[in-house]
């Protein structure tokens, strides 16, 4: 086995062991944002690749064998994120959030919906990331963490998007926000904005109001650890509903909608 | 999570027998609920449930009367509603009878003949 490889992210600290020194290259190239500053920290998610191919990555949340080097990798940064969402304190729900100009969206979707793909394009037009996967909260304050893993994209948004190749991992591409042009955004201010994505197109104008019960209750539908203590989450999503201006986005073209969704929150069009 | 509460709901279960019958009860609200409203929309929570309840605008207006805890007769209830909506207390009846009837299969109120 190479050195672990640490990472910290919502609190949550993840040893990577890995018997391909090549791969946990890899994996720290990619994730270097959640790399751990420190190896002090008590481990709490062991997470183990071994052999040399196929490659076997075990951890408690997941127990699979990959062919080939990018579907190890692939693999290895589903079972941090499995780590992580499953070991946080905080609330946790499943989102895309980003920052600019003291604006901070929220967009609350599940897996395939193109949350991360309009994360991406917002990043290439000079937003700050904060994460493709989870607005985290504080549960009484309600304040913002970051966990910017990198952004996974397929291979048809990565062509929509007009990005180079980014790291392969199984079938889809990564990117860390650096390599998109963003930087992450450590200390995002309050949400500001949530955004439902609309795919059914149900909706002629690509982005309008919605009710905030509405966006009360996607969040809930898509919370990772509200389980924790369901009144409490209801709360504390209720008072940053209240206080967000809430839309519904019908998603066409990623960079399309990025520019509409852009063009509403920052109260100005730049189309480009 | 999906379920809706609503206060144009047709007449409750049990029919207009029913609602006469219920019109005397009294209504509480369990402890522990946990409501958050948005915008005239009220979304409660049950103790010890994982299902929310959603209500519409005047699903809410019920609700709001028995969050401050009172009237906690039916049909004062229904007199309080008719009066906002300027409507009479027998034309709204049935429609609070049926919230009432939801909110308790939802394990949000109680209710009791005394």
């Amino acid at each position: 086995m190479t050195a672990p490889v640490h990472l910290h992210a919502l609190d949550v600290h993840v040893a990577v062991r890995c018997q391909d020194a090549a791969l946990a290259e890899a994996l720290q190239i990619v994730a270097v944002d959640l790399l751990s500053p420190s190896s002090g920290h008590p481990v709490q998610v062991v997470v183990q690749c071994t052999g040399g191919g196929p490659w076997r990555v075990r951890s408690p949340h997941l127990d699979e064998e990959a062919a080939d080097r990018s579907g190890a990798l692939e693999l290895l940064l589903t079972a941090v994120n499995l780590g992580v969402v499953a070991h946080t304190t905080y609330l946790a729900v499943h989102a895309g959030v980003v920052t600019r100009s003291g604006r901070t969206i929220v967009l609350p979707a599940a897996s395939g919906t193109g949350k991360s793909t309009l994360v991406a394009a917002l990043l290439t037009r000079g937003w700050s990331y904060v994460s493709d996967e989870a607005l985290a909260l504080e549960w009484s304050s309600g304040r913002v963490r970051p966990y910017p893993r990198p952004v996974a994209l397929s291979a048809w948004s990565s062509t929509a998007l007009h990005l180079g190749p980014g790291t392969a991992a199984g079938r889809d591409q990564v990117f860390v926000p650096r390599s998109l042009g963003a930087a992450v955004d450590w200390s995002p201010g309050p949400v500001t904005d949530v955004v439902l994505l609309d795919r059914t197109g149900a909706s002629t104008a690509p982005i309008s109001g919605c009710h905030r019960q509405d966006v009360l209750v996607a969040l809930l539908r898509r919370g990772f650890t509200h389980l924790q203590d369901l009144p409490a989450a209801m709360t504390c999503l209720g008072r940053l509903v209240r206080h967000a201006e809430v839309h519904r986005l019908v998603l066409g073209n990623p960079r399309t909608s990025a520019a509409s969704l852009e063009a509403a929150v920052l109260g100005r069009t730049r189309l480009s | 999570m999906e379920d809706a509460i609503c206060l144009l709901c047709p007449t409750p279960e049990g029919g207009l027998s029913y609602v006469r019958a219920v019109a005397t009860e009294f209504v509480v609200v369990n402890a522990g609920v946990t409501a958050v409203a948005l915008d005239g929309r009220a979304t409660l929570l049950a103790p010890g449930s994982t299902d929310l309840v959603l209500l519409d605008e005047r699903a809410t207006t019920v609700w709001a009367l028995l969050a401050q805890g009172q009237p906690s007769r039916v049909e004062d209830l229904a007199r309080f509603v008719g009066r906002q909506a300027g409507l009479e207390p027998e034309d709204v009846l049935a429609a609070v009878v049926a919230v009432v009837q939801q909110l308790q299969h939802a394990g949000v109120l109680t209710m009791r003949s005394t």
